[in-house]
């Protein structure tokens, strides 16, 4: 038992140091920061107000009024903080120049780099994030259940949600191992999933087969699941059945991503260093 | 004597597979639907030992396979076939307990992050290495006072000169005290008085903790100064494995005499001495062969108005230059 405790001790110390890298990383470039948090609003706030505006000339769809199509795309703005994930282009990018070689030299395995980053990031952003959602929440007012236990799934369902962007990202930069522009390979896959995953709009709104397809898909449980789970669209009971399949899929990315890593590293060829 | 080994190599070989093509934007078109490769045998059958506490120097023109060695050896590259251990293990698995007691500095590639001070990635190795608080500042202490780092350490990254980043490099690389260093042209693009103070810092470092150092240069001074032995590649393979005085004793058997001379002295009072190297303003340089040195300096200090006569090896640039050239015999 004592071994596992120091691991995780040890595992927690490099974390935090690392968390205080990245802050003062961020902090050198606090502006260019802050300016890539208020961009990431700028999706939900574009398909908020044109969604709002079909709504009021052609009426509910698919069950969303007004007043669901703003609480969908308020809380999108929230979801889409917790589930961006950008080591693709990190990744390629320590390939090439050969940074990746120094991380390899360490007892440490570098992606503990990338959850780090990610995490510290989206913690350091909330400064100024949540009084704009404040803002926004009684700006738009959206119509949302509250409860505490819709509160819980919704804090699981996010937080599942930001696991699994993170391991389907993770699983496309390894690619950068064989190719220096893995990132296209995302950017097209990651697409797809934004168009049926209730990026653009609530699941609900697409073709009955291409909806009943999309709710096994990874970017369902990454951003229309989380969504549903918030506004309520979700019955609270379907809650554990969601988790259960985003918890398959972050296992399988999982799999996946060791199987890669280890085959890139056999591959890798140490360039730029 | 039954020296314990550090590092042993057995027929060491890596070969990429690079992608070729013809310029143009013909062949550019083409070889997207017939991609043409060409095999490159960067490392072949090396072999070598090294043992507990050594500095060997690793030497060779550019791409003949040292840093490829070196990143086979340090965990980073997988070879195409061949044995090495390091340590006692076998490096490409990347055991946390090999890399914890190893370390690799490439003179061009860094660690430090570069907009932060060099002590946020101090502070990130000491996590990342568990080195507990007291060993770490003693640690820290002892290197700055070393390297003469004081008042670097808080200095953002960026703001530092090469020579100033490269101490902190350094420190960054042997925080954990690693019981063996890879180091690949740590003294790349420093000014002589840089370079000499890292070399000092080497040097003690290996006395003080009887690390093993297996170290790359284009500076012979690096290599004269610290390598009593030489491992010596070209085209991937390993032409001289032997102590540094023995390379310079087998391929180049003379000395050089340097001689200033009080008075003018006609050149054919030169005649038999030995090759001419410079000669003028006073000053004669001659190429003698060894076993004639004795011979030739009771001449000249018989013969001419000497005022002063030193005899020196041939400079090792020369000499490794002349491997390279002509190769040597077997190691």
């Amino acid at each position: 038992m004592k071994p596992v405790f120091e691991a995780l001790q040890g595992l927690w110390r490099s974390y935090k140091a690392l968390f205080h890298l990245s802050w003062s990383e961020m902090l050198q470039y606090r502006a260019s920061v802050f300016l890539w948090t208020l961009w990431s609003l700028a999706g939900p706030m574009i398909h908020l107000s044109v969604w709002s505006s079909i709504v009021a000339v052609e009426g509910a769809l698919a069950g969303y009024d007004r007043g669901g199509i703003v609480a969908y795309f308020v809380v999108q703005s929230v979801v889409y903080h917790f589930t961006s994930a950008w080591q693709v282009w990190e990744f390629s990018y320590l390939i090439r120049n050969g940074t990746l070689s120094v991380r390899l030299l360490k007892p440490f395995d570098p992606s503990h780099h990338f959850v780090a980053n990610n995490v510290a990031f989206k913690l350091i952003n909330l400064v100024w994030l949540v009084p704009i959602w404040t803002g926004m929440y009684l700006y738009f007012r959206p119509e949302i259940p509250w409860s505490w236990e819709r509160v819980l799934a919704f804090a699981l369902a996010l937080t599942w949600a930001s696991v699994l962007m993170f391991m389907w990202t993770h699983c496309w930069s390894m690619l950068a191992f064989w190719t220096v522009r893995a990132s296209a390979f995302f950017e097209f896959a990651d697409a797809l999933g934004y168009l049926v995953g209730g990026g653009i709009a609530p699941v609900a709104l697409l073709p009955p087969a291409l909806q009943w397809i999309a709710r096994f898909l990874p970017h369902y449980f990454i951003a229309g699941f989380p969504i549903e789970v918030g506004i309520g669209a979700i019955d609270l009971a379907a809650v554990p059945s969601g988790m259960i399949v985003s918890s398959a899929w972050i296992a399988a990315l999982f799999v996946v991503y060791r199987k890669l890593w280890r085959l890139g590293l056999k591959r890798f060829g140490a360039v730029g260093a | 004597m039954n020296a314990e080994i550090d590092v042993k190599v057995r027929e060491l070989t890596k070969r990429y597979k690079v992608p070729v093509r013809e310029g143009g934007f013909r062949a550019s078109v083409a070889s997207l639907f017939r991609r043409q490769y060409r095999v490159v045998e960067a490392v072949t059958s090396v072999s070598f030992e090294i043992a507990r506490g050594e500095i060997v120097g690793f030497l060779g023109p550019n791409g003949a396979g040292k840093t490829t060695t070196l990143k086979m050896l340090s965990g980073l590259l997988y070879p195409t076939s061949g044995e090495a251990t390091v340590l006692g293990h076998v490096p490409w698995r990347r055991e946390a307990e090999f890399l914890r007691r190893m370390t690799l500095v490439m003179g061009q590639k860094n660690q430090l992050v570069w907009d932060i001070p060099a002590m946020d990635t101090f502070l990130v190795n000491q996590a990342i290495y568990r080195i507990p608080e007291r060993e770490f500042q003693a640690t820290l202490d002892e290197f700055t006072s070393l390297l003469e780092l004081e008042g670097l350490l808080q200095k953002p990254v960026r703001n530092l000169s090469l020579g100033e980043r490269m101490k902190c490099e350094l420190v960054a690389a042997l925080l954990h005290k690693p019981r063996i260093l890879f180091l690949d042209e740590p003294t790349l693009g420093l000014d002589v008085t840089m370079q000499n103070r890292i070399r000092e810092f080497i040097r003690e470092y290996n006395q003080r903790y009887g690390a093993t150092v297996l170290l790359t240069s284009h500076y012979m001074a690096d290599i004269a100064a610290l390598c009593r032995r030489v491992i010596i590649i070209h085209n991937g393979r390993v032409m001289f494995d032997g102590e540094l005085s023995r390379l310079v004793g087998s391929i180049a058997p003379f000395k050089v005499l340097h001689v200033a001379l009080d008075d003018a002295v006609l050149p054919d009072r030169l005649d038999g001495m030995g090759e001419v190297i410079s000669f003028g303003q006073g000053k004669l340089s001659l190429k003698v062969p060894k076993e004639r040195t004795p011979e030739v300096t009771s001449r000249l200090l018989a013969e001419l108005p000497v005022l002063d006569l030193s005899v020196e090896d041939p400079p090792i640039e020369d000499v490794i230059a002349q491997v390279f050239r002509q190769g040597v015999g077997a190691p």
